[in-house]
């Protein structure tokens, strides 16, 4: 509860007049850095729908189907340790999701042209990584600690000179849109949704009871084993965590308090889905589908184990925009869609214990 | 097959233990229970492939651009045109011709010298069209240098009018040379030129110029972030284009806080200066305000040498914000600590005499404390102001420059000392801004 209270939340579900209202609104200003969904939603959209038109589009030239098909060393078992590997590594020097996920395009696009040995496999991991974090962020990781991590098998000429051959055999091409730009897109999405049309969560303390499918029993049947949180959810989980009886109070509360629902549901929703794309990330089998693709499928599994389904037909019918395509699948994409959803819920149910903590309400 | 694989006959080979301990947390441990894993495990042990497979993967070409009018010569040449050319031929002939070689590119002066790259003016032996080169040294403590991947991967994506282009990228022994189109000056020296007083059609013309390049970035969320009148390059022909993208990133994940460090100061919006760090495609829209500003009246809108003078000129000349202007700042700690004297804001008109009614509108909706609720490069292109331009400039493919169209031609600038453009070869104090 102390959380809450520094953000401003608490007082303000228990005060639902006008004047409180507009102070949590500028409040939800000032808590921006903490919720970073909530800082997206106060930018305009402008270019959102645009961008993402564009980027679908540009993720055609830079998938990675079969890259291991020629390795003769590398398998994706091998694939399978680095890439987990790296995921804690992201995590260990804070570097963005969106670094992890490009630094896998990177490597698997280099797999994809040159045959690598094993024994420099982990070299080349730690090579993509630094060139995605040099391409992502602000400050990338220095080589000395990269080297550090791989307990000094490798030299600094030797990751300097692989870089180099990475970034001329990929020619530059580095700008592929990600898995965590599509994440971040349709995560967008669903807080429109969620936000134009309240009765989706009204309707969700009933629902979670009811509405539970095998791999949500079976999730909440290892409940409380796993303590495991990436940083990034731990906000949303404190948010999460106070009781049920407020939150239905909070519903009845003007739109200021549903202002704050929608947007704690929709931050579950990502870290969760987040989660759900990194396992994803990790195997290989994930390859066959376009980002876009995985990214909309973590997020659809994603509200389904939080309890919030499809919405019915006339829900979708007088929302306008954006929203609107993540429920009304392309035909073309529907099958991909559905098969990537069937293999991320088989790829969770295996891997439940580290999503728990993320599902519980 | 030794000789192919990328090998370094390390020790510690197929494992990979020595993560250090507190950054391993579950992820090694789900990571074995991939459910389709052991399928393609199984898969892959069958597969055999060829020494041959592999040579033929090993030698993709780069990515290399031919100008269209080349592309013609090309196909006159070529006995059948029609006939497909293999990868492996298609890569001979390329490299035939001179793309990707240093030889193609004769030096003819150097231009200017930075921290990480030093710019030659040069010709190309094949089109005999002027380029810049930039050579970047790839040799540094940390490996190839951020901007020089970042510049070269984000304009390799960038193709249009107003985006300087990239020809080609050759790579020698430790350095790395881009060839760049060669423009001849800048908007800043365009200014000091013509006296710093332009013709207001003609600030039109590039204002229209600026915002569409920048439109189509904001579009693929590429903040440009470091917007300047020396980044603005002008040809003879007047066309506008923006360079210079080493500070600009794919603006894909926009929680991710960046540096506040990146913007010149004089162009920089109050929130970068107040601290901001989640900022988006608005950064780029108060550079936008400001060299408009600083195209209708010859001068510079906010020189402030500080931050603290900078947002004094700022708040000086817009009226100090108010919670009503930009909610949040009366409990900005910054803010408060610098204890400002209260400003009401002054008419624009009364600094920008020559500025049309359209255009103040335009210039006041670019200059927002609330950096949400700054015109978007996009929209702005269908402000009123532009109007004049015509209705066709708005449908022109991407590729096509403003020029193409009949209606829009630039006019004489009143302040213009004698010829209309600046010629090429004066050279000495030429400010190359492409670093």
């Amino acid at each position: 509860m102390s959380v809450l209270s520094d953000s401003g939340f608490e007082e303000d579900f228990h005060s639902p007049s006008p004047s409180s209202t507009l102070r949590l609104i500028s409040r939800l200003q000032v808590d921006a850095e903490k919720y970073p969904l909530l800082a997206d939603w106060q930018l305009h959209l402008d270019y959102d729908e645009t961008c993402f038109t564009i980027q679908k589009h540009s993720e055609k030239q830079f998938l990675t189907r079969n890259c291991l098909a020629q390795q003769p060393q590398v398998n994706a078992e091998a694939r399978c340790k680095l890439v987990s590997w790296l995921i804690a590594v992201h995590r260990h020097f804070k570097l963005s999701f969106e670094s992890c996920c490009l630094a896998v395009n990177i490597m698997d696009r280099f797999l994809g042209t040159t045959a690598v040995a094993s024994d420099c496999f982990q070299l080349l991991g730690v090579t993509s990584l630094l060139i995605a974090s040099k391409q992502v962020e602000v400050c990338f990781p220095r080589i000395r600690q990269l080297l550090s991590l791989c307990s000094g098998a490798f030299s600094r000429e030797q990751l300097c000179n692989l870089e180099c051959l990475v970034l001329l055999r990929l020619g530059f091409r580095l700008a592929a849109p990600t898995l965590a730009f599509f994440l971040h897109h349709y995560v967008l999405m669903v807080c429109h949704s969620l936000r134009q049309d309240p009765s989706l969560y009204s309707r969700l303390p009933q629902e979670v009871s009811t509405n539970h499918d095998k791999t949500q029993d079976s999730l909440q049947d290892s409940l409380g084993q796993s303590q495991e949180l990436s940083t990034n959810c731990q906000s949303s989980q404190d948010l999460s965590s106070h009781p049920g009886p407020q939150q239905s109070q909070t519903k009845e509360s003007g739109d200021g308090t549903n202002n704050v629902q929608h947007l704690v549901l929709a931050e579950r929703c990502r870290c969760l889905a987040r989660r759900i794309c990194e396992l994803s990330l990790a195997d290989y089998a994930f390859n066959h589908y376009p980002p876009s693709v995985t990214a909309q499928s973590a997020v659809r599994l994603a509200l389904e184990l939080l309890g919030v389904g499809h919405p019915p037909p006339q829900v979708c019918v007088p929302l306008e925009g954006p929203h609107l395509a993540l429920w009304e699948v392309r035909d073309s994409e529907r099958e991909l869609v559905q098969g990537c959803t069937e293999n991320l819920r088989l790829l969770v149910s295996l891997n439940q214990a580290a999503l728990q903590a993320l599902v519980d309400l | 097959m030794d000789r192919n694989i990328l090998k370094y006959l390390a020790p510690n080979s197929l494992g990979l233990p020595s993560l250090h301990p507190e950054a391993r947390p579950e992820a090694a441990e789900d990571g074995g229970q991939s459910p389709t894993q052991q399928y393609y495990r199984s898969k892959h042990q069958l597969r055999r492939f060829s020494m041959e497979d592999m040579t033929k993967r090993m030698s993709l070409p780069m990515d290399i651009r031919l100008p269209p009018e080349f592309l013609k010569k090309l196909q006159a040449e070529s006995p059948e045109p029609c006939k497909p050319l293999s990868r492996m031929s298609r890569r001979a002939s390329l490299s035939d011709i001179g793309f990707g070689k240093l030889e193609t590119y004769v030096k003819l002066g150097k231009l200017g010298e930075g921290t990480y790259a030093t710019v030659f003016k040069g010709r190309s032996k094949l089109t005999e069209n002027l380029v810049a080169l930039k050579e970047i040294r790839l040799e540094h403590e940390e490996g190839a240098p951020c901007t020089a991947i970042r510049e070269v991967s984000l304009l390799k994506n960038l193709k249009h009018a107003n985006i300087v282009t990239l020809h080609d990228i050759i790579h020698t022994d430790r350095c790395l040379t881009l060839v760049f189109e060669y423009l001849d000056s800048d908007l800043k020296q365009y200014l000091d030129n013509c006296g710093n007083l332009m013709s207001m059609h003609n600030v039109k013309i590039f204002m229209f110029q600026l915002l569409r390049g920048l439109a189509y970035c904001h579009k693929r969320k590429i903040l440009h972030r470091d917007l300047k009148p020396q980044n603005l390059l002008i040809n003879d022909k007047g066309e506008l284009k923006l360079a210079d993208f080493g500070l600009a990133r794919a603006k894909s994940v926009p929680t991710k806080t960046y540096s506040n460090e990146v913007v010149t100061l004089w162009y920089r919006p109050p929130d970068v200066l107040l601290g901001s760090t989640e900022y988006s495609t608005p950064i780029d829209m108060w550079g936008v305000g400001c060299i408009l500003f600083e195209m209708a009246t010859g001068r510079p809108m906010f020189p402030g040498s500080t931050v603290k003078e900078e947002l004094h000129l700022v708040f000086r000349l817009l009226g100090s914000p108010t919670e009503d202007t930009w909610v949040g700042i009366t409990s900005n700690e910054e803010f408060r600590s610098y204890l400002f004297p209260q400003y009401r804001p002054q008419p624009l008109i009364n600094h920008v005499p020559r500025l049309d009614t359209e255009g103040i509108d335009l210039l006041t909706a670019l200059l927002l404390y609330e950096s949400r609720n700054r015109i978007s490069a996009e929209a702005s292109l269908t402000h009123p102001y532009f109007r004049p331009l015509g209705e066709s400039i708005l449908t022109l493919p991407d590729t096509s420059s403003v020029f193409s169209l009949k209606e829009v031609q630039l006019q004489k600038d009143p302040g213009h000392r004698s010829s209309v453009f600046p010629q090429t070869g004066r050279g000495k104090n030429r400010r190359q801004s492409i670093f």
